[in-house]
């Protein structure tokens, strides 16, 4: 499962860097890379079984506990 | 050119995708891995709490007989188009997994086209059967419901059809076919939710049993038969309707199509039919009026005599008659069963919003006690190719 | 603004309008926690919405041109702007996560049993990069044909299921207590007609912004009319089945049966789903990219659609956990959530640029 991830992720900077670094548009490729690695991170978490909070759940729980609904 | 290689490397890249998503994925389904059901029967054993599941499946290929028979079959030299398998669990899901152990297929379910219920299961209570229906994706809303007359579903689910190959069709063209005839009730098993989920209207369901003749070689012959109808309280059954209560029943819920109806030296064939239940509260009491309209023809006339108008007018009178009668017999039936078959509850709830808040949780006391006017207006309307007695 | 250079017709943009709102809810649908009184929700709902689509116009047409981004900037300065536009951007972003998760829980449920979850939204995000790639013009395009056949095969359903109508599954209306009807009409707002604020990030592509307020209201009651029948036919023909299943317009098409030929017609649901849903969040992933663009001041969004796209779907997978969650989530407090993304924001910074006077050459007057 990982490995396909890797390679998924691999394939994604393969298409699109090469493309920025020829442009010269460092700022969209440190933008590209701290959004790839944010994604490859959190894929390879979920994929190990790592349960992450559920966003809209934890959001849930406040509004209803704030409002009392 | 590196544009165009690009492009082709995508397209091509895209069709194998395209090809694999075709097949559904991991869904994918071989016709011959799965056996499609065309009728499930479901009895419980009151005494052990324990569920048997009856499979009608269809045999691919229409009559070739195999030698790997399970379940119960009958007559070894006719072709067989279905085959029947049961299995028995702890619970309704167990049931289903013990199939595997002696089917060589899946059940495949979106062709099921009834739902059986053994007498002793439905005098149990059949809400399980309806919680896994209403979550379960596979299964179809317009499937209908049908008690069997026997103790177990199982018992009809082998008696084969005469004209239909598989069973389970002929038996769902059956129960259509005699509601359109006005005689009982065809309930689907959207029909039977809505009154489960209502608080104070029964669920009805027909009941289908097995007739036995004497046929042409002296030998014993069973048929299936539509024979009545199920009466539940809630999800249990307490109760039938005979032939003539079905009639009056559906006569009251707007569900006649065309029928026939004897009256004393005449018999008529209704084409048009609507009725309408207005409900009153006087007070404390609740009246319901049931105004039933309908045109029909003259179909045999036994008295030798030329139909004048004051014939018509006799005619006309003896249909309300015999109309009101058979609502009557219905109503009665009901009141002694203390079931709402009617809806006259939600017809209630409709008109009187405020009150109703009150009267629902009593409704079980109130019920026997309301009183009931049948008011039905009949119109004779063709009388045949003659006019003059013969 | 020179991030993008498509420009759309306001019949175009109409009909986005009536993809992006008709979203989801073509299987989930609005006004839930109402009964059989949900059409009234709906229309309740619908009115409430016309007021808040109202509002963002209004500030759509005073800074034309600029998409929410950009005006934010304007109205509170540099700082506070693009903090502002953050906020509105995982707005735009969270949602897209949440109608993914909505789209595959669908099929995950009625079509694909067996297919992981992740599959089923990769599938369509994939398209939708794509498609986002190439520029809101492609989208406009697209919805040009998707959404015609999409009203079109709603009112055949609808059509095809009167012989199973009983109209007097809706009475008594007003059945349920007042509180409730008015919380679902305010639900029914939030989700979908007031999602609708995404546009802000679209309407300063369109090439005359003087009828963008009268467009978008008419194609608001295009959708809003459709839906309140859908709700409407629904619990006339289920009676109280329709409050209690997931997808009760799928359930109704099981039902169609005419002449045994016109039979499991249910397909045609899942396939106004795709059509929709990829709309609907096509468009949100084009604001999220664009702007994140514009605040990053990048040269183009393209380079990163696709890790966004990608991690909406990340996001899509974990964002909930479990549909009891999601009805939870919608019922309560989603909302609450929203309207501060809904109404709030463009509220607020329309009164705040009226009281700096602001005109949308950039200055300000005094």
């Amino acid at each position: 499962m990982i490995f396909l991830l890797l390679v998924g992720f691999g394939i994604m900077a393969l298409i699109q860097v090469p493309a920025l670094v020829r442009k010269r548009w460092w700022k969209e490729l440190i933008c590209y890379s701290l959004l790839w690695l944010t994604g490859l991170a959190l894929s390879v978490i979920i994929s190990m079984g790592i349960i992450i909070p559920p966003i809209s759940a934890v959001l849930n729980k406040y509004i209803t506990s704030a409002l009392g609904l | 050119m590196k544009r165009k290689v690009k492009a082709k490397i995508y397209l091509t890249i895209l069709l194998i995708l395209i090809t694999i998503c075709l097949a559904g994925c991991w869904d994918s389904l071989e016709l011959n891995k799965r056996s499609i059901v065309s009728g499930l029967g479901w009895d419980l054993d009151p005494k052990t709490g324990e569920v048997t599941f009856t499979v009608q499946s269809i045999v691919p290929g229409g009559g070739q007989s195999s030698s790997n028979i399970s379940g119960q079959q009958q007559g070894g030299s006719q072709t067989r188009s279905i085959q029947v398998d049961k299995d028995t669990g702890p619970g309704m899901y167990d049931a289903i997994t013990r199939l595997t152990q002696h089917v060589s297929r899946f059940p495949f379910y979106p062709h099921t086209k009834v739902y059986i219920f053994g007498k002793e299961g439905a005098q149990y209570g059949i809400y399980q059967f309806f919680d896994v229906q209403a979550r379960n994706p596979d299964s179809r809303p317009n499937a209908l419901i049908v008690v069997s007359a026997e103790k177990k579903a199982s018992d009809i689910m082998n008696i084969p059809d005469g004209l239909e190959k598989i069973q389970a069709f002929g038996m769902a063209a059956e129960i259509n076919l005699s509601a359109q005839y006005s005689k009982y009730p065809a309930v689907t098993v959207f029909d039977f939710q809505k009154r489960i989920m209502s608080k104070t209207t029964a669920p009805i369901a027909p009941i289908v049993g097995i007739a036995k003749e004497i046929g042409s070689e002296g030998r014993e012959i069973k048929k299936l038969r539509v024979a009545g109808t199920a009466v539940f309280k809630g999800d249990k059954m307490i109760g039938e309707l005979n032939e003539r209560e079905s009639s009056g029943l559906l006569w009251a819920i707007n569900k006649v199509k065309i029928g026939f109806i004897t009256v004393p030296e005449a018999d008529l064939e209704v084409v048009k039919a609507k009725s309408k239940i207005i409900p009153e509260l006087q007070g404390d009491k609740i009246k319901i009026t049931v105004e039933i309209s309908e045109d029909s023809d003259l179909v045999l006339f036994k008295r030798r005599q030329d139909i004048t108008v004051g014939v018509v007018r006799e005619l006309e009178k003896d249909l309300e008659k015999e109309i009101k009668n058979q609502v009557m017999a219905s109503v009665e039936k009901s009141f002694a069963l203390d079931a709402d078959i009617f809806g006259f509850g939600e017809a209630v709830h409709r008109k009187y919003k405020k009150e109703w808040k009150e009267l629902q949780p009593k409704w079980d006391d109130i019920y026997p006690q309301i009183e009931v006017e049948v008011k039905v207006d009949a119109h004779l309307k063709k009388i045949g190719d003659i006019y003059k007695a013969l | 603004m020179f991030l993008e250079k498509g420009k759309i017709s306001n019949f175009q943009l109409g009909l986005l309008i009536i993809g992006f709102v008709f979203g989801s809810s073509v299987i989930i649908s609005p006004g839930q926690g109402a009964g059989h009184d949900a059409w009234i929700s709906v229309a309740l709902g619908l009115m409430e919405s016309l007021l808040i689509v109202w509002i963002f116009t209004t500030l759509a047409k005073q800074f034309k041109g600029m998409t929410i981004v950009e005006i934010n900037s304007l109205v509170y300065g540099k700082i506070l702007g693009t903090c502002i536009s953050l906020l509105f951007i995982w707005y735009l972003f969270h949602l897209g996560a949440m109608v993914l998760d909505n789209y595959a829980s669908f099929f995950k449920l009625e079509i694909y049993a067996n297919t992981p979850r992740i599959i089923i939204i990769l599938a369509l995000v994939l398209v939708c990069i794509s498609t986002v790639g190439r520029g809101i013009e492609v989208l406009a395009r697209c919805s040009a044909i998707l959404v015609p056949i999409t009203i079109l095969i709603a009112i055949a359903d609808s059509a095809l299921i009167i012989p199973q109508i009983d109209l007097k599954n809706l009475l008594p209306v007003l059945d349920v207590p007042i509180s409730q009807i008015l919380w679902a009409g305010h639900a029914a707002a939030s989700f979908p007609f007031a999602e609708s604020v995404a546009f802000l990030m679209v309407l300063a592509f369109v090439d005359i912004t003087e009828n963008v307020s009268a467009n978008f209201l008419k194609s608001l009651l295009i959708v809003g009319i459709i839906l309140i029948i859908v709700v409407a036919r629904n619990f006339a023909v289920m009676g109280p089945m329709a409050a209690i299943t997931n997808y009760p317009s799928y359930l109704l098409a099981q039902a169609i049966d005419i002449g045994e030929v016109l039979t499991r017609l249910e397909v045609l649901i899942a396939v106004n789903l795709i059509t929709m849903g990829f709309i609907k969040v096509s468009v949100l992933l084009y604001g999220t990219v664009l702007g994140l663009a514009q605040v990053l001041n990048l040269h183009s969004y393209r380079p990163i659609i696709l890790p966004i796209g990608i991690l909406m779907a990340i996001l899509a997978l974990t964002t909930f956990g479990n549909s009891v969650n999601m009805l939870n989530f919608a019922q309560k407090g989603y909302p609450v959530y929203a309207a501060f993304f809904q109404i709030g924001i463009p509220l607020i910074t329309l009164v705040v640029a009226k009281l700096r006077k602001l005109n949308p050459t950039g200055g300000s007057k005094a």
